[in-house]
């Protein structure tokens, strides 16, 4: 795991969620500063240039929606993820609105949690050095996530995507397993490792669907890579 | 008091007197005036029977001497030098007799407290103009007046009283089925039962007022035992669940020998928690579905991007399984819209995918396609897992129904009441096609708006 120095602030107000939640980031390779209402959490983003937050919507005194709304204007580049146990669709509308990157539903699973810390942190990092990738006539738009072979769109879902850009990124280089699993899914305690085969098999038919001048090929035992096919 | 703080019964007794009255005053006018003209027309008649004798002798032959008057009759003849011949007016109207011939007609005259009709008349004849001037009193005729006058206040009072009281104990009569009904309401708070109001005989308003009332307190009865039931349902849906978590955390903590066989329990534990919390999630969404009542609102790009995601999230939950989730979408027209938010139709994606991944084996595949035609759009969640018993199918949108174990397995029963709700609000439909055997097929139609259209065509319709 590469979360060497990534700052976490997790904002929460019930002492025994805040506890697990810095207990399972800090094994996740963070360090986790807590807070238990939004002043704190102020004050604390004023001494540290924290790269995540973790905010309940649920707080004493400042709600979620403000802290994020005032931690967006005082911390630049800041990934900012809510936490509320209300699952209503205005609630999602709101946080998005007062800025915040991601919306997770109490309850949870942990590894979910991690996941998306993870996803925000690729989507900073692929935003902040590339806007689009060519393998051969296969053109990725990293901005607009859309994918044209010869002119032709390539309808990918989310995940097929990021598998595809992931190969492309490592493009006549094979992939190890873990590496996608992880980059895709987070660790590999939680998923079965099957579902980087599924996700290769969905995304290889749909490369020959649209004749692509690329293929996946698989080194047995170890992973995949993403070859052009000359023409 | 303002009239709108009075009770009904007042409001009735009150309009129904203020018209009697009204009525009874003016009909009471015009019987005193009618009987006022016809004492005075009667006192007018005697004045011209006493002047009558005098107008024929002085038409005859004025040089005549004239007979007296009979006794009580007031009466003056004057000869054209202005000189009475015959006098017996009262002396008050006597020494007036130059006033009254200077105006010829009939008059009322009040002379020392006491008031005279006097009748004047003109008589030429050759020697010039005579005077018949005959007066009566009028205390006579007033007396009359005024017993007719007190005859009529009286009369108006006691029929004005008497329509009150009448007025009153209809008020009370029309109301006491009113009265029966507010007791009847009463006593059924008090003890709710299977009892319903009391419907009168009559078919007039007040029994269509019990009827809707009956109605309404049936439907509240009704859904106050859907409400009792899901409650009822849902704590043994937690129970269950509970009771297995603590068991598995009770064995876990007196009886794993080894951390392998902790790791195993606490795991065991874990996927009893995320049933839990399913269980929650579902719930809520329900109770937002049956408080939502404006529907949300989706392009069917929105939608296309969102099946994909649904289509992710799925494999998500195949683990080592040989399972495909496959989608395909048509977006035709990619701007038209569907009264549904995007997270409501991935939840509708997520029930139904979860639904086959729950029916299915070690292997099998799913397909997620959205197709749309001139009106609507089609959601098809088709799976090859066997289809359901057909004796589930009426109650498969039911809330907490299950199939047989092979089915819905895991889950609470929710997930297609959710999709029912989800896509009744949206103003759409859904249908199940089942090939026992083979595998389910759940359609989902919602009806699409075109965005130039949206004025004008604001109530979707299935196509």
């Amino acid at each position: 795991m590469d979360h060497v120095d990534l700052r976490i602030l997790v904002v929460e107000d019930e002492p025994e969620m805040a506890a697990l939640l810095a207990r399972g980031l800090r094994h996740e390779g963070y360090v986790v500063d807590l807070a238990d209402n939004g002043i704190d959490a102020i004050t604390l983003s004023n001494g540290e240039p924290y790269d995540i937050a973790v905010l309940d919507v649920m707080l004493p005194g400042m709600s979620g929606f403000e802290l994020c709304r005032r931690l967006r204007e005082q911390v630049q580049g800041i990934a900012i993820l809510l936490l509320t146990a209300r699952d209503a669709v205005d609630d999602r509308i709101r946080g998005l609105d007062a800025g915040a990157d991601d919306y997770l539903t109490k309850p949870f699973a942990f590894a979910e949690l991690a996941a998306r810390l993870r996803a925000l942190r690729r989507r900073d990092s692929i935003g902040a050095t590339r806007l689009d990738l060519d393998v051969g006539s296969l053109h990725i738009d990293l901005i607009r996530r859309e994918i044209t072979c010869a002119g032709r769109q390539l309808r990918l879902s989310r995940t097929e995507f990021d598998l595809l850009r992931l190969l492309a990124d490592n493009v006549d280089r094979v992939v190890p397993r873990a590496d996608i699993l992880e980059s895709l899914w987070g660790s590999a305690d939680h998923i079965d490792a099957n579902i980087v085969d599924q996700y290769v098999s969905y995304v290889r038919r749909k490369l020959d669907a649209v004749e692509a001048p690329v293929r996946i090929t698989t080194s047995r035992g170890v992973g995949f890579q993403l070859v052009a096919i000359p023409s | 008091m303002r009239w709108a703080r009075l009770g009904i019964r007042a409001r009735i007794t009150g309009g129904s007197l203020l018209i009697a009255a009204l009525i009874s005053i003016v009909s009471g006018i015009l019987i005193f005036s009618q009987v006022q003209r016809i004492v005075s027309d009667g006192q007018v008649a005697v004045l011209e029977n006493v002047e009558a004798p005098y107008l024929t002798a002085l038409a005859l032959d004025p040089t005549e001497s004239l007979d007296p008057p009979g006794s009580g009759q007031l009466v003056a003849v004057t000869n054209p030098a202005g000189l009475a011949n015959i006098n017996t007016l009262p002396p008050g109207l006597g020494v007036r007799l130059d006033e009254l011939i200077a105006a010829p007609g009939t008059r009322t005259i009040s002379v020392n407290s006491s008031r005279y009709l006097v009748r004047v008349t003109a008589v030429a004849t050759t020697q010039g103009t005579w005077h018949v001037i005959s007066a009566s009193e009028n205390d006579v005729q007033d007396g009359i007046l005024n017993q007719v006058l007190i005859l009529l206040i009286t009369s108006i009072a006691a029929i004005n009283l008497a329509f009150g009281a009448a007025s009153w104990l209809i008020g009370s009569a029309v109301l006491s089925p009113v009265t029966k009904l507010r007791v009847s309401a009463a006593s059924l708070m008090r003890s709710p039962g299977a009892e319903l109001l009391p419907v009168g005989p009559a078919r007039d308003e007040i029994a269509d007022l019990a009827h809707t009332l009956n109605e309404l307190i049936e439907q509240l009865r009704a859904s106050a035992e859907r409400e009792r039931q899901v409650v009822s349902d849902a704590s043994h849906e937690f129970r269950t669940p509970l009771a297995i978590l603590q068991t598995q955390l009770e064995l876990a903590q007196a009886e794993a020998s080894s951390l392998g066989q902790m790791r195993e329990d606490v795991g065991a534990a874990q996927a009893t928690v995320s049933r839990l919390a399913g269980l929650a999630t579902s719930m809520l969404e329900l109770s937002r579905i049956d408080a939502q009542t404006v529907p949300g609102s989706a392009t069917l790009l929105e939608l296309g991007a969102e099946l994909a995601d649904a289509a992710d999230r799925g494999r998500l939950h195949v683990g080592a399984r040989d399972i495909q989730i496959d989608y395909r979408d048509d977006p035709g027209a990619p701007d038209a819209r569907v009264a549904i938010s995007p997270a409501d139709f991935g939840r509708i994606c997520d029930n139904l995918v979860s639904n086959a991944l729950a029916a299915m084996d070690a292997r099998g595949s799913v397909l997620l396609a959205l197709t749309s035609g001139s009106d609507h759009v089609t959601l098809a969640v088709t799976d090859d897992a066997g289809g359901m018993e057909q004796s589930f199918l009426p109650h498969a949108f039911d809330r907490f129904s299950r199939a047989d174990a092979s089915r819905h397995g895991e889950g609470a029963g929710l997930g297609l009441a959710i999709v029912a709700g989800l896509v009744e609000v949206a103003g759409g439909s859904v249908a199940l096609d089942n090939k026992l055997g083979l595998g389910l097929a759940v359609s989902v139609h919602l009806p699409t708006r075109a965005v130039h259209d949206s004025r004008r065509d604001a109530t979707p319709h299935l196509g």
